[in-house]
């Protein structure tokens, strides 16, 4: 059976390298697609990280081309997409997921938030670092953590820390 | 003839930043994400001062800023000069086009410092639906 494939499910797959050009990798590619869309509608997956992961291709598929943001913002790149991905895949069950966003150099945001002083924005690089940014009440806490493929310890405890905020 | 410049931007006017990109704000809740406070990769947050402009006149500015882009404005994001000054930041006249300012004093080179700052911003900022 040949599955159509439109190029919205060629660009927001899970990512694998799409570098190769043989028909070998372009089979690779194809089929990688077609697991991600019975994995889709096969399982009830924690709705919140589909939604997540969703609206992670929409941002990413409205942020491709320069000047996305009419003040000459950085197309994001596939890199980033992969590596905002693969972080998304990585955070353990049973925290919150975070809305996704773009800054204007490129880099994808995941943001959880709140309220005004109870938010934590993280912004995924091509370079594989995260850089991150949050408010907690009269604190403040930023930096640069390296992604190597799981979520950097700090910025679990600050995910949590906006999570556990009860009013 | 002598061309005026345009006064210096004191704390208590408001800026507005438009916002041409839906991902920036939250309809719902009201709100502006800090992403559309990042200046990076420029050294400058582009604004447009309220100054004596009425609603009408400034929401033409922001129609003439998305047309020349070819995108959709979608909302503003109005903030208080005095709250940028409060983060260390400098509001700075910029004109042509009329009424415009950049916001200044970003640190180059620091992505979270200019994250935090930008988070700042967003818990100051009021946003304002395009009518």
């Amino acid at each position: 059976m040949i599955i159509a494939l439109t190029a919205m499910s060629f660009t927001c797959v899970a990512p694998i390298s799409q570098r190769g050009t043989s028909d070998s990798a372009r089979y690779v590619v194809a089929r990688a697609a077609e697991i991600w869309k019975g994995v889709d509608s096969a399982f009830s997956l924690a709705g919140t990280k589909r939604e997540a992961m969703q609206e992670l291709c929409g941002i990413f598929e409205q942020c491709q081309t320069p000047d996305w943001d009419g003040y000459g913002a950085l197309p994001v790149e596939a890199a980033t997409y992969q590596d905002a991905y693969r972080f998304l895949e990585s955070l353990p069950p049973g925290l919150p997921m975070p809305s996704v966003g773009a800054e204007p150099d490129g880099q994808l945001t995941l943001e959880w938030h709140r309220e005004a002083r109870r938010t934590l924005s993280a912004s995924i690089s091509a370079e594989g670092e995260v850089h991150y940014a949050a408010l907690l009440g009269a604190r403040k806490a930023f930096g640069t953590e390296p992604f190597y493929g799981e979520v950097p310890a700090v910025i679990l405890a600050l995910i949590r820390s906006v999570a556990a905020f009860v009013r | 003839m002598k061309s005026e410049k345009p006064a210096p931007v004191a704390d208590e006017e408001m800026l507005a930043r438009f916002l041409l990109f839906r991902g920036w704000f939250v309809s719902g809740t009201g709100r502006v994400k800090p992403d559309a406070f990042i200046p990076h990769p420029h050294a400058e947050l582009s604004v447009t001062r309220h100054a004596d402009l009425d609603e009408q006149e400034l929401w033409e500015i922001g129609e003439t800023v998305a047309a020349t882009r070819k995108l959709v404005l979608h909302a503003r994001a109005d903030l208080q000069t005095g709250a940028v000054r409060e983060q260390g930041l400098e509001v700075v006249p910029a004109e042509p086009p009329p009424h415009h300012a950049n916001i200044t004093g970003w640190a180059r080179g620091n992505k979270p410092a200019q994250k935090i700052v930008a988070q700042e911003l967003a818990a100051r900022a009021a946003l304002r639906m395009r009518p």
